[in-house]
């Protein structure tokens, strides 16, 4: 036997040992649809255009019950607390579990975001004249928080799970 | 006891890696179809990594998101397209790598050039060994080649060698409306023709 038909041969049985082995199994259904999602942050990117966006960094992260440095208690009720820095502005953030997923309240601290369109993965609410925003019912995962207002800040790989 | 023989073959599959490439650079331009598509094709395979090394299936689930999740924010760094494969594997590994270590209350590794060094001063490797990468790999590929052929292929191939129990020619036949005489030399060449799109 030729050795190109002998290597044809085996690389022939090699693929039906891998087929006959193959255990492997698709992924959960919500974590592949979560993570088709993700792309729908980059097609608001691409929108953009020219406006400069500003990556907003964690400062504070308060778990509920744990005090900060400093404090006396911890912050109150059942919500995690987080605050972003972005430029010259900041970002108050509170997540609580709730029965469907997490609900996300924020509010974007400095002038330019009354009114602002406020993306997180899927969903997408307008903040008020306060600068203020909610989003319920959000899936666990980990998402992309983008605010378009005067300017556009962004907070990446916001994790959102119990 | 025998001893298995082992086979070093390597699937070039340049036709797989040319498809790979054109869809990292629809994505790239903002495709959102290139991007499901490229989802559905390595969901399997980046949930396989941690599932191997023995990561729960919430746990894995995690990891596949956190890969597609770095995937997404590193799209236009990417050097090379055509090997996104590699890419993907290697960074389910990581973080795969890090989760482990951290359940078991170790220092987490932070980048990759960390990780290799750790992995290369542990004796045990084993969740991750190179081979069992290998192999998730090239089972990848199969799956993704089988779906380059026509449909009758495709039915014969998955019902004989990817069903458990194995179907039988007789009940291959039925599936296809054939005779069961056809179906060995069917067999034969559609094994062929998935080995031709895997090699060249």
């Amino acid at each position: 036997m030729s050795l190109m038909k002998k290597n044809n041969q085996n690389a022939v049985e090699r693929i039906i040992n891998l087929m006959q082995a193959d255990d492997s199994v698709d992924a959960p259904n919500d974590a592949i649809l979560w993570s088709k999602n993700i792309f729908k942050t980059r097609a608001v990117g691409e929108n953009r255009s020219m406006v400069e966006t500003i990556k907003a960094v964690l400062k504070i992260d308060l778990m509920p019950g744990k005090p900060a440095f400093g404090e006396r208690s911890g912050s109150s009720g059942a919500a995690r607390q987080m605050l972003f820095d972005a430029g010259d502005s900041s970002i108050d953030l509170r997540i609580k579990p709730t029965g469907k997923g997490f609900e996300l309240r924020g509010q974007i601290l400095g002038d330019g975001f009354a009114n602002a369109k406020v993306f997180l993965g899927e969903f997408e609410t307008i903040s008020n004249d306060q600068s203020e925003f909610r989003v319920e019912n959000v899936p666990s995962g980990k998402y992309n928080l983008i605010i378009k207002g005067d300017r556009t800040v962004e907070i990446s790989g916001l994790l959102l799970k119990t | 006891m025998r001893k298995e023989k082992r086979i070093d073959i390597k699937f070039s599959a340049k036709k797989l890696e040319t498809s790979d490439a054109a869809l990292v650079k629809k994505c790239r331009r903002g495709d959102e179809i290139s991007w499901n598509a490229l989802v559905d094709r390595y969901q399997r395979l980046i949930f396989a990594v941690p599932r191997r090394a023995g990561l729960s299936e919430a746990q894995s689930a995690d990891i596949l998101q956190e890969v597609f999740l770095t995937l997404f924010e590193k799209l236009d760094e990417i050097e090379r397209p055509e090997k996104i494969r590699s890419w993907l594997v290697t960074t389910a590994k990581f973080k795969t790598w890090s989760a482990v270590r951290s359940e078991k209350g170790f220092y987490s590794a932070q980048t990759e050039e960390e990780m290799e060094f750790e992995m290369a001063s542990l004796k045990d490797e084993a969740p991750l060994a190179e081979e069992k990468l290998i192999e998730l790999e090239q089972q990848h590929q199969i799956r993704t080649a089988l779906k380059e052929l026509e449909e009758r292929c495709q039915k014969i191939l998955s019902m004989i060698y990817l069903t458990e129990p194995s179907a039988s020619y007789a009940e291959v036949a039925e599936a296809i409306g054939v005779g069961s005489t056809s179906i060995s030399p069917l067999r034969a060449r559609c094994l062929k023709k998935l080995e031709k799109i895997l090699t060249s």
